[in-house]
C-alpha cells in the first residue's frame, strides 16, 4: 500500500512496485511530447532538501516536479547549516512554515527521512539516507530491467562492489527480491560481509564468479574518499578483482545488461569501453529516473488534501 | 440505489449509427478528420463510430485516445490516485480536425481537460465534440456538436454506459439514483 | 518525622529472609519493628495492602542524576523523586557529572545535599580515573573517606588495560566495589545499533556483540589477576552470560547486572519505530535470543541485579537523526514494570533483581524483617497499564512509553516515611 511517503523499497510490496513502474511508463510518454509539461500539480509546492551534495538526483527531481507544474523550492542545506547548530528538526519546522506538499530529502543519516515523515503532514520522498536506501534509484533500476527482461521472476542480477555501504544496492536488493529475481553480490570482504545473505542474496567474491551467468550486472560506484578506515587496498587491485572490462564482458551472456547508478569512476569499477558500449543501459536509467520520480510525485501528492470535484 | 434503464442495446446501436451518419453528413471525407476517444468510455465509442463510418463511406477515420487524468482538476480528493491510461494520437495532430468522443457529457470539466491536453500535443485545425449521452448540469460553457441522446437526470444521479467491450452482457445506459424519485 | 505505620495484609516478599506470604508489617522510628500475621496496630496508622506486594525498597546501581552539571536533564531533587516513583529507595549516582565526581570535594558536595531529598536516598559513586578519561587514577581513598559507596567510570570502559589493572589493584584494599561497563571502545565506535540482520535491514552501522564480549573477557581476566571485587553493569549478550557463568564457577569475585529495558525490547524495534532515537542505546538493544538469555539469567540469579540505566537526555540530545542522537534512556520510573513485564509478573524474581541483588553489591542487606531500616516499596504486580511520559524525572527519553506493562508502585517508604504513596507527608 502506497501511503503518504516513499521511504524505502523495504516498505513496499510487489503490487506497489508494479503500480509505480506502470505509472512511470505513462510518464515517459509525457517526456516524449513537444510540450513536456502537464498541469497535474499546479499550485503544489515541492521542496528538495539535499543535505548531501548531489547534482543528478536533484536535477532529476527538480525536472520531474516542474514537468508536473509544481512549484519547486531548492533548499540548499549541505552540511554547513547543521554545523551552524541548526538541527534537522529545526530546519524541517522552517520548511513546514512554507506549507510544502512534499519534501524530497537526501541526508547522510539513515532514518532522517523517516523522522520527518513521522513528525510532519507533508509527503516525504527519500532521495538517499545514509547507507540505508535510495528508493527512487532502486525503482528506476527495476523499471530499466523490466523494460528489457519483462517479468523479473527467476532472472539473475549481480550487484558488484561496496554492497554493504551502498544505499542503491540495498534498495535494489529489497526491490529485486520482492519481484522474484535472484540477486548475487560480489565484492571485497569488507564490503560484502557474509551477513548480507540475511537479505536473501547469494554471496560471491570476485566479478569472475558472477559475470558468466547473469541477466544484469549492476556495477556500484566505489567512493574511496567516503570509505571508512581500512576498507580497501588500492584502485588497481579493486579493478583487477571487481572491475568490469571488455574481456570479462565477452564472457557474459550476449544480452547481458550493464548498469551503474552513476557517476562512473571510469577505469576503476567500469572500463570506459564498457560504460559506453552497446550492453550499457546507463543512460536509459537516467531517463527512467525522471519518469519514476514524476510517477511518485503524482501518486503521493495531495492525498487527503480533499477539495472534491467531479467529471 | 435505484436504477433506471434509459437506453437498451438496440437504442445504443441506433444512437451510434445516427452519430456516425451525422458526423459524415457534416464533416464529409473521413480522411479529413480524426476521432479521439476520451479514456475509457469514449475510447470504445470512438472505435465503434470509426467502424460505422467505415461501413458507410469505405474509409476509416484515424482514431486516437486521450487519457485526461493528468489534466483533471479534481485529483486531490484524498482518494487513491487513478491508474493512468494511455494517450495515443497516431496521426499528425497539427492541422487535423478532431472529433472528441466521450460517453457522457455532464459538467463539462472532462472536456475542458481534454481540450487542454490536445493543445499540448499540437494545434488541431478545429475540435468538435460527440457524446452518446448528454445528461445536463453543465458547469462550464461547453456544448456537444453531436449528441446520441439527451437524458434528464438529477444532479446526484450517476449515469453508467455499459458496453459489451467492457464486460457488460448487453449494451445499456442506466441512470442510478441515490434514492427513489417521488 | 518518621511515621508509625502498619502495612496490613500485603504479600510480603523478602527473598533475603525467605519470607513470601501474607503478613502485616509494622514500622516505627524509621525501622521495621514487626512482621507477621495479626500484628497489632499499637496506635500506628493502618494502610490496607491487600492484593499488593510489600518488599524491600529497590536499589539502583546505574543512574545519571546529572548533578552537578545539567539540571535541564536531571538533578538530585528530580532524580530522587523519579527513583521513589519507581519504587527505588536508594540510587547510586553515576560520577558522570560536570564536574566529574573524581575528587572528595565534589563527592562531599553531592552527599551533603543528598541529606535533604524528597524521595529516594542518593549514594554516590566516585570516579575510578580522573575526568573519566581512563588515564590517571582518581583520589579513590579520599572519595571513600568522603562517603562514596562504589567506584566506577560512569559507564565508560577504561580503554587502556594497564590503567584498568592498576585501578583495580589500587581500589581493592579500599573495599568498595568497582562497577564497570564491559566494552571495547574501538569496536563500538562506528556503530549505532546491534550488528546483525536488523541493522542490515535498517541500513545502520552495527556494533558487534563482540565489543561487549571482549570487554567482559578483559575485565574477568583482570579480576582474576588482581582479586578486585567487580560488578559488571550492562551485560547484554548470551555469550557474555556464558563467560560470567564460567567466572562464577571459578569463584571470581564478580557480579553482574543488565538494564531493565534490555529484558523487554529487541533490536528490530529500531526499524519498526521509524528510527525513533529513544531506542538509540549503549549497549544497543539485542536480538530475541540474547534477550531471552538475559531474562533466564535474571530468573536463575546468574545476573545479580537489574539496573535502571537511567540516562536523562533532552530534545537537544535526542531530537536528532538516529545515528546523531546521544545514546541513553531514562528508566528509574519504569524499571519495575520492565522487569515484571519480562518475567511474566513474577514479583519474587523482580524483588531479588531490583532490591536484594543490587543492595548486596553495595554490601547491604535489603530485607523486610524486624530491625531493618524501613526502606520499603508497596506495589501492585498485576494491573497492566500503558507507560506514559515520565512523571517525576525531567527528561522524556523513555523507550517504554506506549507499551502496556504490569506493575504499579503504590507506595515507597524511605526510613519509614512515605515519599510516594497513599498518605502524603
Amino acid at each position: 500500500m502506497i501511503g503518504k511517503d516513499i521511504l524505502g523499497l523495504r516498505d513496499l510490496d510487489a503490487a506497489d512496485i508494479h503500480r509505480i513502474l506502470d505509472t512511470a511508463t505513462r510518464f515517459r510518454a509525457v517526456s516524449e511530447r513537444a510540450i513536456k509539461k502537464v498541469p497535474t500539480l499546479r499550485g503544489r509546492t515541492v521542496v528538495t532538501a539535499f543535505f548531501e551534495n548531489s547534482t543528478r538526483t536533484r536535477l532529476s527531481f527538480d525536472l520531474a516536479a516542474k514537468r508536473l507544474s509544481a512549484d519547486v523550492l531548492g533548499f540548499s542545506a549541505s552540511t554547513s547549516s547543521t554545523r551552524k547548530g541548526e538541527t534537522l528538526m529545526d530546519t524541517a519546522r522552517n520548511l513546514d512554515a512554507l506549507k510544502p506538499d512534499a519534501v524530497i530529502i537526501r541526508h547522510g543519516a539513515a532514518g532522517a527521512p523517516h523522522m520527518l515523515a513521522r513528525a510532519f503532514p507533508w509527503s516525504v520522498i527519500n532521495a538517499g539516507d545514509g547507507i540505508n536506501e535510495h528508493p527512487t534509484q532502486g525503482l528506476l533500476d527495476l523499471l530499466t530491467m523490466r523494460d528489457h527482461l519483462g517479468d523479473l521472476r527467476g532472472r539473475r542480477v549481480a550487484i558488484v562492489g561496496d554492497v554493504f555501504h551502498s544505499r542503491v544496492a540495498r534498495s535494489d536488493i529489497f526491490g529485486l527480491t520482492k519481484l522474484g529475481a535472484r540477486v548475487l553480490v560480489a565484492g571485497p570482504g569488507t564490503m560484502c560481509p557474509p551477513e548480507l545473505a540475511e537479505l536473501g542474496v547469494e554471496l560471491r567474491h570476485t566479478i569472475d564468479e558472477v559475470i558468466e551467468d547473469v541477466d544484469v550486472v549492476m556495477m556500484l560506484r566505489i567512493q574511496r574518499e567516503r570509505l571508512g578506515r581500512a576498507m580497501m587496498a588500492s584502485s588497481r587491485e579493486y579493478a583487477r578483482f571487481y572491475g568490469l572490462d571488455l574481456d570479462r564482458l565477452r564472457r557474459a551472456r550476449p544480452d547481458v545488461l550493464v548498469m551503474h547508478p552513476g557517476p562512473i569512476n571510469r577505469g576503476v569499477e567500469l572500463a570506459p569501453e564498457v560504460a559506453d558500449g552497446e550492453r550499457s543501459v546507463i543512460l536509459e536509467q537516467v531517463t527512467n529516473g525522471l519518469a519514476v520520480r514524476m510517477a511518485l510525485l503524482y501518486l503521493l501528492l495531495g492525498r487527503g488534501a480533499g477539495e472534491g470535484g467531479d467529471a | 440505489m435505484v436504477e433506471r434503464k434509459v437506453m437498451a442495446a438496440p437504442e445504443v446501436r441506433r444512437a451510434v449509427a445516427r452519430l456516425a451518419s451525422e458526423i459524415t453528413d457534416r464533416l464529409g471525407d473521413p480522411a479529413s478528420y480524426a476521432l479521439v476517444g476520451i479514456v475509457t468510455g469514449g475510447q470504445t465509442l470512438a472505435a465503434r463510430l470509426a467502424a460505422a463510418i467505415e461501413a458507410g463511406e469505405g474509409t476509416r477515420p484515424a482514431v486516437g485516445s486521450l487519457d485526461i487524468t493528468l489534466y483533471r482538476d479534481d485529483l486531490y480528493t484524498g482518494l487513491e490516485k487513478p491508474v493512468l491510461g494511455e494517450t495515443r494520437l497516431p496521426f499528425e495532430l497539427t492541422g487535423t480536425g478532431v472529433v472528441l468522443v466521450d460517453d457522457v457529457l455532464f459538467t463539462g470539466r472532462t472536456v475542458r481537460a481534454a481540450l487542454d491536453e490536445l493543445m499540448d500535443y499540437g494545434r488541431p485545425r478545429w475540435i468538435k465534440l460527440a457524446v452518446l449521452v448528454d445528461r445536463g448540469h453543465r458547469e462550464l460553457p461547453i456544448a456537444a456538436d453531436f449528441v446520441g441522446r439527451e437524458v434528464e437526470t438529477a444532479l446526484h444521479d450517476r449515469v453508467e454506459v455499459r458496453l459489451v467491450e467492457h464486460g457488460a452482457a448487453a449494451d445499456a445506459v442506466v441512470v442510478c439514483s441515490p434514492e427513489a424519485r417521488p | 518525622m518518621p511515621e508509625r505505620v502498619l502495612l496490613r495484609g500485603g504479600r510480603v516478599v523478602c527473598p533475603a529472609s525467605g519470607r513470601d506470604g501474607i503478613a502485616d508489617v509494622r514500622v516505627a522510628d524509621g525501622r521495621v519493628v514487626a512482621v507477621g500475621e495479626g500484628v497489632e496496630a499499637d496506635g500506628a496508622r493502618v494502610v490496607d495492602c491487600r492484593g499488593l506486594v510489600v518488599a524491600p525498597g529497590f536499589v539502583d546501581l546505574a543512574a545519571e542524576l546529572c548533578d552537578p552539571g545539567d539540571p535541564s536533564r536531571e538533578d538530585l531533587q528530580s532524580g530522587s523523586e523519579a527513583a521513589a516513583a519507581g519504587g527505588f529507595t536508594t540510587v547510586l549516582a553515576s560520577p558522570a557529572t560536570d564536574p566529574v565526581v573524581d575528587t572528595a570535594a565534589v563527592a562531599g558536595d553531592v552527599l551533603a545535599r543528598a541529606g535533604r531529598l524528597p524521595g529516594a536516598r542518593v549514594a554516590q559513586a566516585g570516579a575510578l580515573t580522573v575526568g573519566l578519561a581512563g588515564r590517571e587514577l582518581a583520589e579513590i581513598g579520599l572519595m571513600v573517606e568522603a562517603g562514596c559507596s562504589a567506584l566506577s567510570d560512569g559507564g565508560r570502559p577504561v580503554a587502556d588495560s594497564l590503567v584498568l589493572r592498576r585501578a583495580l589493584e589500587y581500589a581493592r584494599p579500599f573495599g568498595l566495589p568497582v562497577l564497570l561497563r564491559p566494552a571495547d571502545p574501538a569496536l563500538e565506535a562506528e556503530g549505532v545499533m546491534h550488528e546483525g540482520p536488523a541493522a542490515l535491514r535498517a541500513g545502520l552501522r552495527g556494533i558487534p556483540p563482540e565489543a561487549e564480549e571482549i570487554g567482559v573477557a578483559r575485565v574477568l581476566g583482570l579480576v582474576r589477576r588482581t582479586g578486585a571485587r567487580v560488578h559488571l553493569t550492562h551485560v547484554t549478550t548470551a555469550r557474555s552470560l556464558a563467560m560470567l557463568a564460567a567466572a562464577r564457577e571459578e569463584g571470581l569475585p564478580v557480579t553482574a547486572s543488565t538494564p531493565a529495558r534490555h529484558l523487554l525490547l529487541e533490536d528490530s524495534i529500531v526499524e519498526h519505530s521509524g528510527y525513533d532515537s529513544r531506542y538509540r542505546l549503549l549497549p544497543p538493544l539485542r536480538p530475541a535470543a540474547d534477550r531471552r538469555a538475559l531474562v533466564e539469567a535474571v530468573r536463575s540469579g546468574l545476573l545479580d541485579a537489574v539496573i535502571s540505566d537511567h540516562v536523562p537526555l533532552t530534545p537537544v540530545h535526542k531530537e536528532l537523526e538516529f545515528e546523531h542522537a546521544a545514546p541513553g534512556a531514562v528508566g528509574l520510573e519504569t524499571a519495575l514494570r520492565a522487569v515484571l513485564g519480562a518475567l511474566d509478573g513474577d514479583p519474587v524474581a523482580a524483588v531479588r533483581a531490583l532490591a536484594v541483588g543490587p543492595a548486596a553489591v553495595l554490601g547491604r542487606r535489603a530485607a523486610v524483617e524486624p530491625g531493618a531500616v524501613a526502606d520499603l516499596v508497596v506495589f501492585d504486580p498485576d494491573t497492566v497499564g500503558v507507560v506514559g511520559r515520565p512523571a517525576r524525572g525531567r527528561s522524556a527519553n523513555e523507550p517504554l512509553m506506549g507499551l502496556a506493562l504490569p506493575g504499579r508502585v503504590v507506595a515507597t517508604l524511605v526510613g519509614g516515611r512515605f515519599v510516594v504513596g497513599p498518605i502524603p507527608n
